[in-house]
């Protein structure tokens, strides 16, 4: 049905569809002429009707207009009964688009730059094309498959908007297979770096005015009587900051204080919220809203931030999208899980374990810079080994790993060996003295680390907050589902966006994992597919977009007849004739 | 007739007196009038001098010829006889369809056959589809003898012509045929019922009338559906100044091309347009051909 819709509403379609409307209106006043017509009685019609027979023997040119028609017939008639033809061939184009903040800057006629550059993209693409679309800084999980048309890009973009993170269009382009593509189309704000090759298309648009904006960028929970909130202004002059916090419940929010601060002036500032009482465990979010009603505040959904409070010895840290972990400065969220880890972790981050371990333990290498140089550490870049029936490996596809010059792990005794490279062990696991311990050389407190290091850190604090029940290796009761089910993603609109991941955080090393930032690549099992993106085959024209519909040419032909007949009637010779 | 046809006036008919048909060829008759025969016999105008031959007669012999060459002539003189004047009408509708066309073409046969009538010769009206018969020597006879309102239509040309093959005589006579007809039909079957009537007589004259309506058919500029009279078939004509110019310039070929054949075949072409007074007709159109004195 959308083929046929699709047809219906291509130029060609339209163009000849939009004639033969237009003729339908000179056949029916043509209709309505012979209608009404009146009828005389002539000595002979025979001069009249012996006209027609001595211009066709004599083979007179016709009518123009007659001529013509009777052309478009017969070539209708010709392309009906041919195989169905292409007739207009568009190409594969790659087009990325920058969808960084700066792009909600004010363009003209009321659009956003980033709704200008839509609309210039939509210009440069022939509705032919086939268009493989990058979002950046949602790259590269947001490219699109490659069966987006051009007449449909528009449709595409359009419920796409700025959100938080850095372009990555130089990332974009070293992914984006140049050979495959007729066009590389580029559409940003910003300028074109020297190191982008002269073959890319560059589109800046330039924004006529900077955006006003007010954003919430972090937030901490300060003394037990205020919470410092980090202010983002766009406007660069002093406003009044109106800063309320809400408590959160399943079906409503509840206010709890509202102040109107003057912001500095200054790009970041830092306003203190002061409580009237100390917050207790639960779901919170801190909203900011410029009180002067004639700021223009671009962006709304950067206004808040949620956070929750639960009395815990772990602090796991929420990471939502699209901010990545480094960003998130102090602003810790806590996670309360169906089986929280109910002991405090140590994570130690030195080559040499503490001799005596009370509590469980999560034991890293110092990364390989800072090494003691005494040391004699055996490097490793791929992981040949490795137990799959561990909990700390569930999930997680160790052949998709590739390491940076990765150390082996010291032998430590009583603990098994759950990852091994080339050269050695990557990752001990196991109990001393009645606490687990995991000793890894992975870097997993790197927060630009892959997926799977963030998933063998979020198994790594799960398996070791695990109170022991006697049953060293018992399976735990962690499942993919129960990854995400953290109190702020069951309910709607409230916390952080569900696919998340989790990171402990304790005060000496806030910072253990990173996030997911999207629904695929929560899912462990799709890191392939985003991984590797499809893109097409090296292929120099695209298919054929534009084609002949046979009822429509078929309708087309009965129109042209009727109307034909219709013009024969009204332009000597006359060649109506019948019996009264 | 004289009551619904204006022209058939005592005055018309008394313009008509003084003129007597005549012919280009000499006439082969068997009645005596006074029209130069092809025949050599007993009329009154000297022919020529031939030698005497056997079997001659004697009376024949010119003495006082023989009185100053010794040698025996023969006179010769021209023998004078009457002709056979036929009429024949274009019956079909088309010729009726227009009132004013209708009556000239009844006048003009009327003073035709009064000429006739009134110089003794033999007057044939031949209105087809009713069989030809002899006009009577009287004016009540020559409107009787003329096509009236009850008779019945010809359906195309082809009956004309079918009519002159089986009723005018195969062998040529002193017939002197008139056909008066608008001639709408193809050439081709104008041309052989001319080329038949011509086998038949010794002199054809086509006295060809046209109507206002078949020159500007149509009363206005809007689109009409055209009825022909003849056989009822319709012809719808949406652009009207188009189709009457085209007209106008088929029938100019029409009748040149008519004319032409006429002209070729020996036959006198006369054509009656319709703003062409009738008594006119005769003092002017067919005098000027001759065959009227």
């Amino acid at each position: 049905m959308n083929s046929i819709v699709a047809v219906l509403l291509s130029p060609s379609s339209l163009i000849i569809g939009g004639a033969f409307s237009a003729s339908l209106i000179v056949v029916a006043g043509s209709y309505f002429l012979v209608r009404r017509a009146r009828r005389e009685v002539v000595s002979s019609t025979f001069f009249l009707s012996a006209t027609q027979h001595s211009t066709s023997g004599r083979r007179k040119p016709r009518m123009p207009l007659r001529f013509l028609f009777e052309l478009l017939l017969l070539a209708l008639l010709g392309s009906f009964f041919l195989p169905t033809p292409s007739l207009i061939q568009g190409e594969k184009v790659a087009l990325i688009i920058d969808t960084s903040l700066s792009m909600a800057m004010k363009y003209e006629r009321g659009m956003t730059v980033f709704e200008g550059g839509k609309a210039l993209a939509t210009e440069e693409i022939k509705s032919t094309d086939e268009v493989t679309v990058l979002l950046t800084p949602r790259f590269p999980n947001s490219a699109f498959s490659s069966s987006i048309t051009g007449s449909s890009l528009h449709e595409t973009l359009r419920s796409h908007k700025p959100v938080y993170g850095e372009d990555s269009i130089p990332s974009a382009l070293e992914l984006i297979p140049a050979r495959t593509f007729a066009k590389i189309i580029v559409v940003t704000d910003k300028q074109k770096p020297q190191n982008i090759p002269s073959s890319v298309i560059w589109r800046e648009v330039r924004g006529t005015e900077k955006p006003t904006n007010l954003a919430c960028l972090d937030l901490s929970l300060g003394p037990p009587s205020s919470i410092n909130v980090s202010l983002l202004n766009s406007a660069k002059s002093a406003v009044l900051v109106r800063l309320s916090l809400y408590s959160l419940t399943e079906k409503k929010e509840n206010l709890i204080t509202s102040t109107v601060l003057p912001s500095d002036g200054e790009d970041t500032s830092q306003l203190a919220l002061p409580l009237p009482a100390p917050l207790r465990p639960g779901s919170y979010v801190v909203r900011v809203s410029p009180e002067d009603a004639r700021f223009v505040d671009y962006l709304s959904q950067d206004n808040e931030l949620y956070f929750t409070i639960r009395h815990s010895t772990t602090q796991v840290r929420v990471v939502g999208e699209p901010l990545p972990i480094a960003s998130l400065g102090n602003f810790q969220f806590q996670v309360a899980t169906d089986s929280p880890p109910s002991a405090e972790i140590d994570v130690f981050n030195r080559c040499n374990a503490p001799p005596l371990l009370e509590r469980p333990t999560l034991l890293l290498s110092p990364i390989p810079s800072s090494r003691a140089p005494q040391r004699k550490c055996v490097e490793t870049r791929r992981i040949t080994q490795w137990n799959s029936s561990h909990p700390l490996t569930r999930y997680i596809k160790f052949s998709l790993f590739s390491l940076d010059n990765a150390s082996c792990v010291e032998r430590t005794e009583g603990l098994e060996s759950i990852l091994r490279g080339e050269e050695g062990s990557l990752l001990d696991a196991g109990v001393k003295n009645s606490h687990r311990l995991i000793f890894t050389t992975l870097p997993l407190l790197t927060s630009s680390s892959s997926l799977s290091l963030s998933i063998l850190s979020l198994n790594a604090l799960t398996w070791l907050g695990d109170p022991l029940r006697g049953k060293l290796w018992e399976p735990l009761s962690l499942d993919e589902k129960s990854l995400l089910k953290i109190p702020l993603t069951t309910k709607k609109n409230i916390g952080a966006p569900h696919p998340g991941i989790y990171s402990t955080s304790d005060f000496a090393y806030p910072e253990v994992a990173k996030n997911f930032i999207s629904v695929q690549e929560s899912d462990p099992w799709n890191q392939a597919q985003y991984q590797n993106l499809n893109f097409p085959e090296t292929v120099d024209k695209a298919s054929v977009t534009a084609t002949w519909h046979r009822p429509l040419l078929f309708s087309i032909l009965i129109l042209i007849l009727v109307e034909y007949s219709y013009i024969a009637l009204f332009l000597p010779p006359w060649n109506s004739r019948k019996k009264a | 007739m004289s009551d619904s046809n204006p022209y058939l006036t005592p005055s018309f008919f008394r313009s008509l007196d003084s003129l007597k048909l005549s012919t280009r060829k000499r006439i082969f008759s068997q009645k005596q009038g006074g029209h130069r025969s092809a025949k050599r016999g007993h009329g009154l105008e000297f022919s020529e001098y031939r030698h005497y031959e056997l079997g001659d007669s004697p009376r024949t012999i010119d003495w006082k010829l023989f009185s100053k060459t010794q040698k025996l002539y023969v006179k010769t003189f021209q023998d004078e006889q009457s002709l056979t004047l036929t009429l024949l009408f274009d019956t079909s509708q088309s010729m009726r369809i227009e009132k004013a066309k209708w009556n000239r073409v009844l006048a003009s046969g009327a003073g035709l056959a009064y000429i006739g009538i009134t110089n003794r010769e033999d007057v044939f009206v031949h209105a087809p589809p009713t069989p030809p018969f002899r006009v009577a020597n009287s004016l009540t006879g020559i409107y009787s003898a003329l096509p009236s309102e009850d008779t019945p239509p010809i359906s195309d040309f082809s009956t004309l012509l079918y009519h002159i093959q089986r009723y005018l005589p195969a062998k040529r006579s002193t017939t002197l045929t008139v056909i008066l007809s608008d001639f709408i039909a193809p050439l081709e079957e104008t041309y052989m019922l001319i080329s038949c009537a011509l086998q038949r007589s010794l002199e054809v004259i086509v006295l060809h009338f046209l109507g206002e309506k078949d020159i500007h058919p149509f009363s206005s500029t809007n689109a009409v559906e055209a009825v022909d009279s003849e056989d009822g078939s319709v012809l719808f004509v949406g652009n009207i100044n188009e189709s009457a110019r085209i007209l106008r310039e088929k029938l100019n070929a029409h009748l040149n091309a008519l004319r032409h054949h006429c002209l070729g075949r020996g036959v006198t072409y006369v054509e009656v347009p319709p703003n062409l007074d009738i008594t006119s007709v005769f003092s002017k159109a067919l005098v000027g051909t001759g065959l009227v004195r």
